[in-house]
């Protein structure tokens, strides 16, 4: 059950920029390790969908557990439940926080507001999350993911 | 690889089975030259060529000419498989947005005796139709209505009062489709839904008020009661979340065939299964959940359109006399029966951004299309033409009964944002005497006519071709974008 409670809530920095697509858009997505490219990817993901115009008073907090059969599925999974519970809740996802990140699991601690037209911008319709092109790929220096929503 | 390519005709070019490795069959895409120019900016060919390893394809790949760059399938992508021979279905195949699709209204008004209330009947269409990102229904469907929807689609609909029998007689599978298993989908899929139907959604669906300008088959149209400066709607959305939720399901699931079955295939969005697999049926039945929805969904919003039409003008049914013309779904996969090589063989036709185009004499038809084939409807951009045409014999025997399903992007929606002007859109628009209403001027830009190929060429090349024909021609008068 989501619990309610009065928070201060930061928003981080995200890391990421768009890929043109004819129909669609892509997501390159980095970070310092795994956790932050899937931090990173959700807030990469809310910021097509909506804009914070005022901070919200109250978050709702949703805890996230998934299983998948790889890292990259598992990415999909976890950007697909909070697109989920945002349409089927109405709310927008502004914190998240892995708990434990693993190549086939995740747990995870997610703050959102209820959508209103004082709070929220709501900017574009995300459909789903597409497994098309999709990659998490490690260098020396960081960790990139790409995925495509279809829109 | 672009060497490898052959043009077969003016209209076809043959992507050869030796394009890629791996492919079962060879590719066609049915495209003229500037078209098939424009191709080579993404990866549409090579995503004709991955369809082409689907297990069991029979027949060709096929691409519609508003092919564009999709994911796994490309958009106008059409691809039977061979049941009898563990021919596989793949969601990839249809969709996020099951059934998709567009259905036109006609009625008996004329252009020029609602020339002048054509503002404000768009005004009322906004504030009537939930349309737009997050929009919510005015209906709250309880888990039984809901499961009723998912197995009866627009039937459930006429049932509640939202519609009449010849509604469904005109529609494609009567607007429900046998064998929806509700069992099959999510408690999230089924909450979606629950809030959703009634609603136009986002993106590129629309309802449009259009007027017949241009008549190319008399006999054709006279059988569909259509005349020129006749007052038609369009209306096109589909599935909803629910729909995009049963997708998002069903591929998780049946990425786990691809190392069940020793499937193979270049893209993880082309997940399958066979479609005689428990999986297969599994998605089968879902996929038909949604596809009921959508039906029903149309359903509802005709039934609204009516609603603030007869409000707005003051009219009474006699005088409206509102009548459907077709629905069609663009986004489906469907078990038919097909000759191949002089043989009736049952066959999954997947369909994404294509729609089916049944000549003359095919049994799903009713008695009327048996005679002029199925209507097809094609809409155009937001300031263009959309046509209603008739499905022929050739698309029975090339195409697996299919033709395209509208324009085609050319433009991605961040360039549409970054390079062109809603303000300036809307006045090209309304200096066409088009009346817009979008829920965000974002989507002016990503809908603008220059963000699509030219529909009047799509449409003359399966003319042309002779996968399609022209029944008549419909320009737009005003239109709500969600």
């Amino acid at each position: 059950m989501p619990k309610t409670r009065k928070l201060k809530i930061q928003k981080q920095p995200a890391k990421f920029k768009h890929i043109s697509h004819t129909a669609d858009i892509g997501l390159a997505i980095t970070g310092s390790d795994y956790s932050a490219v899937f931090v990173n990817a959700a807030q990469a993901m809310f910021s097509l969908i909506g804009e914070i115009k005022r901070p919200a008073k109250k978050t709702v907090e949703y805890q996230v557990c998934l299983n998948a059969s790889d890292q990259e599925e598992l990415l999909v999974a976890w950007l697909s439940e909070l697109l989920a519970l945002s349409d089927i809740n109405q709310i927008f996802f502004i914190y998240f926080q892995i708990n434990s990140l693993s190549k086939t699991q995740i747990n995870g601690c997610c703050k959102a507001v209820k959508f209103n037209q004082r709070n929220i911008q709501r900017k574009t319709e995300v459909k789903a999350v597409t497994y098309h092109q999709l990659s998490i790929k490690r260098d020396k220096q960081q960790i990139t993911a790409k995925v495509f929503l279809d829109l | 690889m672009t060497s490898k390519l052959q043009r077969l005709d003016e209209f076809r070019v043959q992507v050869p089975r030796n394009y890629k490795p791996g492919m079962l069959t060879h590719g066609i895409i049915y495209a003229n030259q500037q078209i098939f120019n424009n191709l080579f900016k993404d990866k549409a060919i090579e995503q004709v060529a991955n369809t082409a390893f689907l297990p069991g394809i029979i027949g060709p790949a096929l691409a519609m000419p508003d092919i564009h760059w999709g994911y796994g399938f490309p958009i106008g992508g059409v691809v039977a498989t061979d049941i009898d021979k563990s021919g596989v279905i793949s969601p990839g195949g249809v969709g996020f947005d099951i059934n998709c699709g567009v259905r036109l209204l006609k009625t008996q008004l004329h252009f020029e005796e609602i020339q002048q209330k054509i503002p404000e009947l768009i005004k009322n269409l906004y504030h009537t139709v939930p349309a737009g990102v997050g929009s919510t229904s005015k209906f709250k469907l309880k888990l039984k209505d809901a499961q009723q929807v998912f197995l009866n689609g627009a039937a459930w609909a006429v049932d509640q009062g939202y519609g009449t029998l010849a509604d469904l007689e005109n529609t494609e599978e009567n607007g429900w489709m046998k064998n929806a298993q509700p069992e099959n989908i999510s408690e999230h899929a089924v909450k979606r839904g629950q809030q959703q139907l009634g609603t136009l959604g986002s993106g590129n669906h629309f309802i449009e008020i259009q007027s017949i300008e241009k008549i190319y088959d008399q006999q054709i149209a006279a059988n569909f009661g259509l005349k020129l400066k006749q007052i038609v709607v369009m209306i096109h959305t589909g599935s909803r979340g629910l729909g995009h939720q049963i997708c998002t399901d069903q591929i998780k699931l049946i990425l786990g065939c691809l190392k069940k079955y020793n499937i193979q295939v270049p893209d993880r969005q082309l997940a399958c299964a066979p479609v005689n697999s428990p999986e297969g049926q599994a998605y089968l039945g879902a996929m038909r959940c949604a596809a009921n929805y959508a039906w029903a969904n149309r359903q509802i919003i005709m039934y609204q359109v009516i609603q603030t039409f007869k409000q707005t003008l003051k009219l009474t049914d006699n005088q409206l006399k509102a009548e459907l013309v077709y629905d069609v779904a663009h986004n489906i996969a469907k078990i038919e029966q097909h000759i191949i090589n002089n043989k009736k063989l049952n066959v999954c036709v997947h369909r994404k951004g294509a729609t089916r185009a049944f000549g003359p004499g095919q049994s799903e038809l009713n008695a009327l299309h048996k005679q002029t084939g199925q209507p097809v409807i094609i809409p155009g951009d937001m300031g263009t033409c959309s046509y209603l045409l008739v499905g022929t014999d050739s698309a029975m025997r090339e195409t697996f009964g299919s033709t395209c399903h509208g324009a085609g992007r050319i433009m991605s929606r961040s360039q549409a944002i970054r390079t062109l002007n809603s303000k300036q859109i809307l006045r090209e628009l309304n200096n066409k005497g088009i009346t817009v209403i979008a829920a965000d001027k974002q989507i002016i830009c990503e809908e603008a006519p220059q963000a699509y190929k030219d529909v009047k060429q799509v449409i003359d090349i399966v003319a042309a071709a002779g996968i399609s024909k022209k029944v008549c021609r419909m320009k737009p008068l005003g239109v709500i974008k969600g």
